[in-house]
């Protein structure tokens, strides 16, 4: 449980934030500038705040009222920097075990397993120098893994990479996220990161918190879509896996109670995991129709009532409605707003293009 | 516009072709006279009542010891007159063609004593004073007053019993300044020497039996300068005698004949060159030894932190490089003498700086430690902060981060530094022979030993060769920094 309410004044703007979360991946996200990054040196120790707390399970880190501040290589926590920061001067396998012969901390992890987790093992011989961004990355988040932190700082750890790099890190993430158990903040401004790993989103603004809380709400919040822009606007919906179609390799997703019927079938890995999933839904990729279409290409259709409308620009309208209690967003052209006469209350069926799993 | 310029080029050309004119006319009233230094006081009086009577004749003084105003006038030295401390070097002279036998005679005569501070406490037997403690005395491979005591105390087979308490001077006039500031107990000087100086009693004066006659030959150099031989004529008037007995001269009782004369130390062996190198090396390593941990850790101070008074310790830091190292010599010499503050202070520790090879190191680590601080001020500024604070995470405290990282990533500039540093040490001249004198197998430095083999008139073989052997150790240490750095960089430790 990470416990924080700090104050700390800059020259150009004042940081103000408090929050609390024990989810796996709390995810801070906001444009850059808003604070974000310093918010996790203050957790580490790095930078001190003015005035405030900041607690982790039952330990102390810091705390003005009884002049505690914990010295940063005292407070147990891994942190990963966006520019990896490896040591120049040593290998790779002798960055990695950093924190066990110049810390003195004790690794709970395998050694062996983090290694093969972060596929690690053929550069151990490497000088940093030598290494790929993603594999600078990988070796920067194994060092931190390997510093048996009690919690996991990763200060946009994506952000320096491209995105098929990106597509290939963010695996390793969710594996550690699922495997190891560590408890992790996430600072990041892409809103993809942010759905794919995190349960908690506190979104943050000019030092100040604007929203937090359960990523699914605060990702249908105001704060967020204003944030996501235009292109972006979109929703993300909890669902369960209730079977699978192998003949066509489809798996089968239930939206709210399985009874409904609320179903969404997508294309998937065979090993996909248990339990509920997060679909992220682009507005831009849901259409509406008054009536059930039946010939359609279209296979994902689900009742849905309109519960909000507005402008979204000069020829769009963004219609927020309810799906067996979640909210989906769908865009579509004042033409088509006005033909089809929408207004709240009214029952559609939201016809999904496509859908990105978490 | 044009017009301007031609005038202006006029200008210019009058004013050049106008002093190339006035320099010859006014140069045939003008006398120059290279003296030994050990006349200054002397002849800077004599030459102002010379000039009160000769108003159209400027004489011109120029003092440095014998042997290198020597060496300047085999070189053709545009001068007139030469007054020498030493046969030896006016014999040279003859032998070299620069002088004619005929045109030397001797100005004066003066005597060598043994002198004490006033107060001194054992003011009975002289010999149990050199025996006993520390005196100084002119260098006797070079210094004319060193030469003559060192055979005066042969003479009295004092020399064996003696010389290891002797500390060699670089001139008598430093040698009577070490005395009269009682940092060493006794002193073997002219008479002259101690004629003007305040606290110093003579305990004894040599014969002239124990050495030779010591003899102030003067030379007139340039027959065609009439100026210059009226001056030569009035050196030996009666007015210019009495006023050279005035300042502890002797007068001229018979000729002393040159040419004739067997010098003390023109059969000096080749000497052996190991002991300096080794001695050189040892200073310079020793001075590396305890400057390079103090310099790095004021390159981190100034690197990592601001404090007050930062820009002082700069200044303070550079302030070596660009003070001449006589003051720096003449500083520690006031500081860590054995009159000192701190000398007094340290001697309690048993720690002595004064004349002893550590106080070679001193002065060579003192003069290095500017370029010491700038390569590893360097090399820490351009560690990352980012990679500090990643280690801050990983459990590293200052220490730890210290060791593991700021030490390893400033090698190369620790490296660059010291060798620099080393290559001064060895080359350091100015602060050490001011401080500890020029000391064979105690102080005496390449660079020492290279300026005393210069100072005798058969030591060019010796100098070239240290010459030689200082080029090859200051390249060698350089060849080596690059190597080192270069491997550090290609094991990708940068």
């Amino acid at each position: 449980m990470l416990d924080l309410k700090i104050e700390k004044e800059f020259q150009s703007f004042k940081l103000d934030i408090a929050f609390q979360s024990n989810a796996p991946v709390t995810a801070l996200f906001g444009r850059s500038g808003a604070g974000k990054s310093t918010i996790l040196k203050l957790i580490a120790g790095l930078a001190k705040p003015d005035r405030g707390e900041i607690m982790l399970d039952d330990q102390t880190l810091f705390s003005d009222a009884s002049g505690i501040d914990l010295p940063a290589h005292k407070r147990g926590l891994g942190m990963v920097f966006q520019d990896a920061r490896l040591f120049p001067h040593y290998d790779v396998k002798t960055n990695l075990t950093y924190a066990n012969w110049a810390g003195g901390r004790k690794a709970d992890l395998e050694f062996s397993r983090v290694v093969d987790l972060l596929g690690l093992a053929h550069l151990l011989k490497r000088q940093p120098q030598n290494l790929s961004g993603g594999e600078k990355q990988r070796v920067a988040i194994g060092r931190a893994l390997l510093s048996n932190p009690s919690l996991l700082l990763l200060d946009e750890p994506l952000a320096s990479l491209d995105i098929e790099r990106k597509r290939a890190l963010l695996p390793f993430l969710k594996a550690i996220r699922d495997e190891f158990k560590i408890p992790m903040v996430l600072v990041s401004h892409d809103p993809m990161d942010v759905h794919q790993l995190a349960e908690q989103l506190v979104i943050i603004d000019e030092g100040q918190v604007v929203e937090k809380g359960n990523v699914r709400e605060v990702f249908a919040s105001h704060a967020m879509q204003e944030r996501l822009g235009e292109r972006n606007q979109s929703a993300i919906i909890e669902a369960e896996i209730s079977g699978f179609e192998p003949e066509y390799g489809l798996t089968v997703f239930s939206v709210g109670n399985p009874s409904s019927g609320a179903a969404i079938r997508i294309h998937t890995d065979e090993n996909i995991g248990e339990g509920p999933l997060r679909l992220l839904i682009h507005a831009r990729d849901v259409a509406l129709a008054l009536s059930k279409p039946s010939d359609t290409s279209l296979q994902n259709c689900l009742s849905a009532k309109v519960t909000e409308i507005s402008v979204s620009d000069n020829a769009h309208m963004m219609i927020a409605c309810d799906v067996e209690g979640q909210k989906l967003f769908s865009q579509i052209t004042k033409k088509s707003f006005d033909e089809l006469k929408l207004e709240p209350g009214k029952k559609v069926f939201a016809l999904i293009k496509s859908v990105a799993l978490a | 516009m044009r017009c301007f310029i031609k005038y202006i080029w006029l200008l210019i050309s009058v004013f050049l072709i106008s002093a190339a004119v006035t320099v010859p006319a006014s140069s045939q009233d003008r006398v120059v006279v290279f003296a030994a230094s050990s006349m200054k006081d002397a002849l800077d009086q004599i030459s102002a009542l010379f000039e009160a009577d000769h108003p159209e004749i400027d004489i011109v003084l120029s003092y440095a010891s014998s042997g290198v105003l020597a060496r300047q006038i085999v070189n053709d030295a545009p001068v007139d007159i030469f007054v020498s401390a030493s046969t030896d070097w006016m014999n040279h002279l003859v032998e070299q063609n620069s002088v004619k036998l005929n045109n030397i005679k001797s100005l004066a005569e003066n005597k060598l004593v043994v002198v004490a501070p006033e107060n001194t406490s054992d003011n009975g037997d002289w010999r149990k004073i050199l025996e006993r403690g520390r005196f100084v005395m002119g260098d006797p491979s070079h210094v004319p007053a060193g030469i003559y005591a060192k055979r005066a105390l042969e003479a009295q087979s004092l020399w064996n019993g003696a010389s290891q308490n002797a500390v060699f001077a670089e001139n008598i006039r430093v040698a009577l300044g070490i005395v009269e500031r009682e940092e060493v107990g006794a002193g073997i000087l002219y008479q002259s020497d101690v004629q003007l100086s305040d606290g110093l009693q003579i305990i004894h004066t040599f014969s002239d039996t124990d050495h030779a006659k010591i003899s102030y030959p003067v030379a007139g150099l340039n027959a065609a300068n009439d100026a210059a031989r009226i001056f030569f004529n009035y050196l030996f008037t009666e007015g210019t005698q009495s006023t050279l007995g005035t300042y502890g001269f002797s007068r001229v009782e018979t000729e002393t004949s040159l040419g004739a004369v067997t010098r003390p130390t023109t059969k000096t062996p080749t000497p052996n060159l190991w002991p300096i190198i080794f001695l050189s090396l040892q200073v310079a390593l020793v001075a590396m030894l305890f400057a390079v941990p103090l310099a790095y850790a004021v390159a981190f101070l100034l690197a990592r932190y601001e404090f007050r008074g930062k820009a002082f310790v700069q200044a303070l830091v550079i302030t070596p490089l660009v003070m001449p190292p006589v003051v720096t010599g003449y500083l520690l010499l006031l500081l860590f003498g054995n009159k000192g503050e701190i000398g007094q202070l340290l001697t309690y520790f048993g720690i002595e700086f004064a004349f002893r090879w550590t106080g070679a190191a001193l002065a060579a680590g003192l003069m290095a430690f500017p370029l010491l601080v700038r390569p590893m001020r360097l090399s820490i500024e351009a560690i990352d902060q980012g990679i500090v604070e990643a280690a801050n995470t990983l459990g590293a405290d200052a220490w730890t981060r210290f060791r593991t990282v700021f030490l390893p990533l400033s090698l190369p500039g620790i490296i660059a530094g010291a060798v620099l540093g080393f290559a001064k040490s060895l080359g350091e001249f100015g602060a050490t022979i001011t401080f500890v004198s020029n000391i064979p197998d105690e102080t005496q430095t390449l660079s020492l030993a290279i300026y005393s083999f210069l100072q005798s008139p058969n030591g060019d073989n010796a100098a070239l060769t240290l010459m030689l052997i200082s080029i090859a150790i200051a390249l060698g240490a350089v060849l080596l920094s690059e190597m080192v750095s270069s491997r550090l960089y290609r094991k990708g430790q940068m």
